[in-house]
């Protein structure tokens, strides 16, 4: 890190994440997609097997369950995510959603290998590909991890939107951009690899009106940009970032919007196609 | 940013040329809309004469185009120049549209 730019704690990343998705229209995105296009494909089997790589606070895996249960009675279900303070949230809020999984757990550990035994019907990673050091093995092992005809989801960033800012800054913000990492990449990484893939684009955008105001909801998500806490970076240097944010985002009706798209990814373990969105 | 519009055999081809970004892209994406509107769902768009695509400009095409396709149409591209083109492979743009090198071409198929 750089002088007065600090790395973020488990729990002010877990703010800053909430504040950002306060702002972001990608959750609905994605809610529509998973209603529409992927969860009508999962009918007609009476159990799966699911794993959530780098689950979050559970927002978007909450979201998933409750449509999978609707469709298939047996949800066995297993969320991964090194940040505590994030799976205690997840673990509150699944309790209060009366939700009856066959069963669930909640590991707090990064994704590995040797993290678990195979067999999953459905793996996904859903925006945690940045914090992953390997991604090429993450993604060749969680392949490996489904069963035939299981389903491989990636959502991640595209090269728009945040990305824009982060190749911008993030070097000149934190000194290293080792989080820089987008659906182009994961790209080569498939091509790579030789997996069939569908990908799709969902239209998104982050309001970045309070980073302009410079106010907490702001700064929170300007942390968020950036990976870190920035309270004490160069004033000029945060000035440069706002007035780049604004020249990349549309103004409608006095408020910014920087166009963050969705990058979505669809691997069928056994390559078939056919009947994916 | 200039547009010119024209119809051949109902489909319009939409001409851009110039910079599409947050200043202009809003023109573009009123055209869009409106011949969206007038159930218009088979769009040809030609970017020969753009040099430049901003992401702004990009949420315009990709929305004209996910409007179109749930009723079976789409939004074909014609002749973007290297810059541009290199825009849409790194954004993943060249998955989702079709790009051709002529008018014709993309006209053609329309009617396949």
């Amino acid at each position: 890190m750089l002088g007065g730019v600090k790395p973020l704690t488990d729990m002010e990343y877990a703010e800053c994440f909430n504040a950002f998705k306060s702002v972001s229209s990608e959750w609905m995105a994605i809610e529509e997609w998973l209603s529409k296009d992927f969860v009508p494909s999962m009918g007609g089997r009476r159990s799966a097997k699911v794993l959530s790589i780098g689950s979050g606070t559970g927002d978007f895996d909450l979201i998933l369950m409750r449509m999978l249960l609707d469709k298939i009675p047996d949800l066995t279900y297993t969320s991964l995510d090194p940040n505590e303070s994030h799976n205690e949230l997840f673990l509150n809020q699944y309790k209060k959603s009366g939700l009856k999984l066959s069963s669930f757990r909640i590991i707090a550990e990064p994704f590995c290998e040797d993290s678990f035994e195979g067999g999953f019907d459905l793996i996904h990673l859903t925006h945690c590909l940045y914090y992953i050091p390997d991604r090429k093995a993450a993604i060749e092992c969680a392949y490996e991890m489904l069963n035939p005809g299981g389903i491989l989801l990636i959502f991640h960033q595209t090269p728009m939107g945040i990305n824009e800012i982060q190749r911008t800054y993030l070097k000149r913000v934190k000194g290293d951009e080792k989080e820089l990492f987008s659906s182009y990449d994961i790209i080569q990484i498939l091509n790579e690899l030789k997996l069939k893939f569908s990908f799709d684009i969902l239209i998104s955008d982050v309001d970045v009106t309070d980073c302009t105001k410079g106010n907490e909801t702001g700064r929170k998500i300007l942390n968020f940009f950036m990976e870190s806490n920035l309270d004490g970076l160069d004033v000029a240097l945060r000035d440069e970032i706002i007035c780049n944010l604004k020249e990349i985002s549309r103004s409608e009706g006095g408020r910014y919007f920087l166009f963050h798209p969705g990058g979505i990814f669809w691997i069928r373990k056994d390559g078939q196609m056919q009947g994916d969105p | 940013m200039e547009i010119n519009q024209i119809k051949i055999d109902d489909v319009p081809i939409v001409s851009v040329s110039g910079r599409i970004d947050g200043t202009t892209s809003k023109d573009l994406e009123t055209i869009l809309n409106e011949l969206i509107a007038q159930n218009m769902s088979k769009i040809v768009l030609d970017l020969e004469g753009v040099v430049y695509i901003s992401s702004v400009g990009l949420r315009v095409l990709l929305s004209a185009l996910k409007k179109v396709r749930p009723n079976k149409g789409d939004v074909k591209l014609v002749s973007l120049q290297p810059f541009v083109r290199e825009v849409f492979e790194i954004t993943g743009f060249t998955k989702l549209f079709t790009i051709y090198p002529s008018q014709g071409e993309a006209l053609g198929c329309f009617k396949v």
